[in-house]
């Protein structure tokens, strides 16, 4: 007969033997970088609205909450068990980002649900919170990108193209979705998310070369556009010269009468505004204006950055409000804690990818070294373009900083992806799962 | 161990494509830092720094009893911010127009939806924020707006320089400009003290450019501006304006200037030129040309004739050369001076050898210049010069009102012709302001003593307390006490049956004064139809307390052109007013009859 009191104890003895194993095969460089990213965020985004008395940052702490929630329930379970509902999973991403695409083709508001915001559709308002399925999309395409590589065969080229056309397929249907909503940024995460996968999923280099000229091709393309866009905009200015902010004046016009409908009016200006600022925005009001006052809260943090709470560009509104607590929530952090902190919160990214590329190497299949390669891939992307933005070396498109922006769906994201490189990380050779291959 | 599923090498391309990625955003950071942080940081200061005027309040003036001459209001520009206007405030356009005193389209056009923005001159959108309903509403109305309590309708405060007395001393006051620059009067002699000092805030404003109140570094309060209390009398002054009114009305001259003062003290009681303007209205050049806003007795010059006389007499009256009874031969055509033979001018009626006390009653020109001519021959024409000099003519006369003041015209020795010295002592061949010659006759009043012209008796801090109070000081002594009143007591005899001023005699009252009587220069010669008609004089003539001098530019009409006949009436229009207002007891009327007696 058992004694409860000993089962009890014998299953307590068994928690705790459970917990210390768990803990034995948790990466934990990786938790406390994410941990001190978050600390780092949720400073941020609290001084940024500080003047204002907003309340991103109590909210920021909630989607933590539930983030890192989120984080360990993924990594506690196996990430093999996921392949299997691989392209469910995918088809869910894509379900979500129908109705919004719906709406954004028709160009109508559903009700309270979608709503435009400054011309675009992102997010599906539940009442009590929203969601941003394009945030979402990027975790469910890498899960089955990751578990449809893993079952391919690449290798030559021409043995190849199966896999890199279902690959490009796959990537495809996001980007498509998320680029009509219209939201350039988070589309173009997918190319370098793909390009990342088929490259670790050792596809012929010839396949990269081929990929690079087409891109040139299209590049090219753009630039022709942005030239006649230009020449429109130097039209205005020859014939308004009193006109503040010529790109404003013409914006929507130029769409309208262009057969070359690549882009919108909108995204030229700011393309033009990085590539051409004295062009695009003579006076400094426009397109430019977010660039211009970030690079001004860079440079005022000076060696050692004015102090927390000290950061006016953000506070005092001249980044704007909108932005000033999700994209350029970096020149904030900079101006307040300097080159040195800069490079600190740089190097703390740095030290996150290296250990999510490592997993990657060291994963026990195919599948979770894509998942980890994809997960490095796009939280490289989202640093580089924002970080990149912030310090003029990109232009400005919507793409947040991870773990520092404000912002639910992506946080959220955040979390799931790493999330999965832990389950990946733990089931290593040598961690718990031994390097077997998935069992049930 | 190797890899089956992803090739090292592939993934070590991946990790150089991310170290690059980082290399180039480290570059940047630092490169933001090291290079362009000075001059960022410069930016970051100075689209943040604002400085704001805190304008200060501008010092009233008023008058010897305290009557508000000129004084500084707030105002208000009522006006709309047409996004902060509330949908059902819209209607009430109708009652926000009664209380501006607006006709109802104007303010319903500018509550209308559609001026909530404008095209620029691009032709995009602007939010406007700021529609003028009103200007310079005052305090009253401007609560009566707040009272409807329409939000958006708001007040923008500023101060006007206001003058309630409108013309009255107009030429005495002076004004403010719109640019707020001082022009003229004692509002630029004194502008250093009325003006106050400005208070200034330095702060800091955020990225919509309002100020943020926390971060404000500096906050000096402005300082108001000191009050003056003038020495103006305001009935004298409006006696001396409403008298050349009516001068103006019967001889239609070009101009006209009244001057009273308190001989003993220099106060300066009234101070009116015609033609004159509004205060109010400075810049409007049909009521207010720039001829009628000239200062007349201090910026413009005449001849002061007989008057002029009076300072000869005095000088030699001082050395002993003449009593009031030496003999004087006034029809001698020619006079021996310095060793040649001088012509004499002419006199209005032939006289013969006549007692001083006669020569000054009847302002025989011979009598005069002989007496001058002794003085010049006993103590040069140097001396003679320097006597005229002591009663102030030839140079400013330091009465603080800006307004142009010139020196006249008072040729040395050096200078003179032949004729000089039979000319000079009648008035003739010298200029004066009308100013110079007031005060050369309050010397005479004063014992002899030449005053230094007082209009401003206290300046007043903000608090009411005082700051500075101008005490009577003298200039100089122009004649001995003696020898002045003894010329005060001829000057008595002139504003009698027998003298030139019968018009200026008032009843139970002895006055002295002179009249002056000059041919104007026009086209180089003495015209006999241009005329300057002037009378100085003061009262009670044994104790002083008003001298009173006015001066006519060309008086038409038939028979005029004398002092005695224009100016004089005027004079005594304007002591009879003062002495009411001052209480000034009459005298024994007796010394006419002594000096008819001595007579």
């Amino acid at each position: 007969m058992a004694n409860p009191a000993r089962n009890t104890l014998s299953w307590l003895t068994q928690a705790r033997d459970d917990v210390a194993a768990f803990a034995r095969v948790t990466d934990w460089t990786q938790v406390v970088a994410i941990l001190l990213l978050c600390v780092a965020g949720y400073f941020s985004i609290k001084s940024a609205g500080d003047l204002r008395d907003s309340d991103f940052h109590t909210q920021q702490l909630l989607y933590m909450v539930v983030g890192w929630g989120a984080y360990w329930a993924l990594a506690s379970t196996d990430y093999r068990e996921l392949r299997r509902f691989a392209r469910w999973i995918y088809l869910a991403g894509i379900l979500l980002l129908l109705p919004i695409f719906v709406c954004a083709i028709v160009g109508a508001d559903l009700g309270s649900v979608i709503r435009s915001v400054y011309g675009s559709r992102r997010w599906i308002n539940l009442g009590l919170f929203s969601i941003q399925p394009s945030e979402f999309a990027k975790v469910t395409t890498l899960v089955f990108l990751a578990a449809f590589l893993a079952r391919s065969h690449v290798g030559r080229l021409r043995d190849s193209w199966g896999a890199a056309l279902g690959v490009a397929a796959i990537a495809f249907a996001p980007f498509f979705l998320i680029f009509m909503q219209p939201d350039l940024g988070s589309s173009l995460i997918f190319v370098p998310l793909a390009a990342a996968l088929l490259h670790a999923a050792n596809l012929s280099r010839r396949f990269f070369v081929a990929v690079g000229l087409a891109s040139a091709l299209l590049l090219s393309l753009v630039a022709v556009d942005l030239s006649a866009y230009a020449d429109r905009v130097q039209e205005r200015i020859k014939a308004h010269p009193e006109d503040r902010n010529p790109t404003a004046s013409i914006r929507g016009r130029h769409d309208a009468e262009t057969w070359f409908v690549l882009l919108k009016d909108y995204q030229r200006e700011r393309i033009l505004s990085f590539v051409a600022p004295e062009l695009a925005d003579p006076r400094g009001v426009g397109a430019s204006w977010q660039v211009r006052q970030a690079l001004i809260a860079v440079g005022r943090g000076g060696l050692t950055g004015q102090g927390y709470n000290e950061g006016m560009q953000a506070r005092l509104g001249f980044l704007p409000e909108a932005a000033a607590h999700n994209d350029f929530v970096f020149s904030g952090f900079a101006e307040e804690h300097g080159l040195l902190g800069s490079l600190l919160l740089v190097a703390l990214y740095g030290l996150l990818l290296w250990r999510v590329l490592r997993t990657g190497l060291r994963a026990a299949d195919r599948f979770g070294s894509f998942l980890s390669v994809g997960a490095a891939a796009i939280l490289f992307t989202h640093l580089f373009i924002n970080v990149g933005m912030n310090l003029n070396l990109m232009p400005v498109t919507g793409v947040p900083l991870p773990f520092l922006s404000y912002g639910g769906s992506f946080i959220l994201s955040c979390f799931l992806l790493l999330g999965l490189v832990q389950s990946v990380h733990r089931h290593a050779p040598g961690g718990e799962g031994g390097g077997l291959p998935a069992t049930a | 161990m190797s890899l089956p599923h992803a090739r090292r090498p592939r993934l070590r391309i991946l990790v150089w494509l991310v170290s690059a990625g980082f290399a180039l955003l480290l570059a940047k950071l630092v490169q933001l830092h090291a290079v362009d942080g000075p001059r960022l940081r410069a930016k970051a200061l100075e689209a943040r720094s604002e400085r704001s005027e805190r304008p200060s309040r501008r010092g009233e003036i008023r008058d010897r009893q305290g009557n508000l001459l000129a004084a500084t209001d707030t105002v208000w520009d009522i006006g709309l911010d047409p996004h902060v206007l509330a949908p059902e405030d819209r209607a009430r356009a109708p009652e926000v127009a009664a209380r501006l005193g607006l006709p109802a389209s104007v303010v319903l056009a500018a509550f209308a939806e559609e001026r909530r923005t404008r095209l620029d001159a691009s032709g995009a959108a602007r939010d406007v924020r700021w529609i003028v309903l009103a200007k310079e509403v005052d305090e009253a109305r401007k609560r009566e707006v707040d009272a409807l309590g329409v939000r958006g309708l708001y007040g923008q405060p500023r101060f006007r320089r206001a003058y309630p007395q409108g013309s009255l001393a107009a030429h005495v006051l002076g004004y403010i400009n719109h640019e707020g620059i001082p022009v003229s009067g004692v509002e630029k002699t004194f502008d250093d003290l009325l003006r106050g000092q400005d208070g200034w805030v330095e702060s800091e404003r955020d990225g919509r450019r309002r100020e943020i109140v926390a971060r404000r570094l500096r906050d000096v309060p402005a300082v108001d501006g000191q009050s003056l209390e003038l020495t103006l009398d305001s009935v004298i002054q409006s006696a001396c304006e409403e008298a050349l009114a009516q001068v103006v009305r019967q001889h239609r001259p070009k101009g006209a200037v009244a001057i009273v003062s308190e001989p003993r003290t220099g106060r300066l009681l009234a101070l009116a030129c015609w033609p004159t303007f509004d205060l109010n209205r400075f810049n409007d050049r049909e009521a207010a040309p720039l001829d009628a806003q000239r200062n007349r007795a201090l910026a413009d010059i005449y001849e002061p004739g007989s008057v002029f006389k009076v300072v000869s007499v005095a000088g030699a009256l001082e050395s002993g050369l003449v009593t009031p009874d030496t003999p004087l031969d006034c029809s001698a055509d020619t006079v021996p001076y310095r060793g040649r033979m001088v012509a004499m001018p002419g006199d209005s009626h032939r006289m013969g050898v006549e007692p001083l006390r006669a020569v000054v009653w009847e302002s025989s020109n011979r009598g005069t210049v002989q007496v001058a001519m002794r003085y010049a021959e006993r103590h040069g024409e140097e001396r003679y010069v320097e006597l005229l000099r002591g009663f102030g003519f030839g140079a400013e006369t330091g009465l603080p009102v800006a307004g142009g003041e010139v020196r006249g015209i008072l040729h040395a020795p050096s200078r003179w012709d032949g004729l000089t010295i039979s000319r000079l002592p009648m008035g003739h061949s010298v200029s004066v302001t009308p100013m110079q010659m007031h005060l050369a006759m309050a010397a005479i009043a004063a014992d002899g003593l030449l005053m230094r012209p007082l209009v401003v008796g206290r300046v007043l801090n903000p608090d009411g307390s005082v700051a500075i109070e101008y005490a009577p000081r003298p200039r100089g002594r122009a004649v001995s006490a003696a020898a002045a009143r003894q010329m005060a007591d001829l000057l008595r005899g002139v504003c009698t049956r027998q003298g030139t001023a019968a018009a200026a005699e008032i009843p139970g009252y002895d006055v002295a004064g002179k009249t002056g009587t000059t041919q104007k220069l026009v086209n180089g010669r003495y015209s006999s139809a241009h005329h300057v008609a002037s009378f100085s004089g003061f009262l009670p003539a044994s104790d002083p307390r008003l001298a009173i001098t006015v001066v006519v530019d060309e008086p038409t009409g038939s028979g005029v052109g004398y002092g005695g006949k224009v100016s004089a009436p005027v004079f005594r229009e304007i002591a009879q007013r003062a002495i009411r207002r001052l209480e000034i007891p009459p005298a024994n009327p007796a010394p006419r009859g002594r000096l008819v007696a001595e007579r």
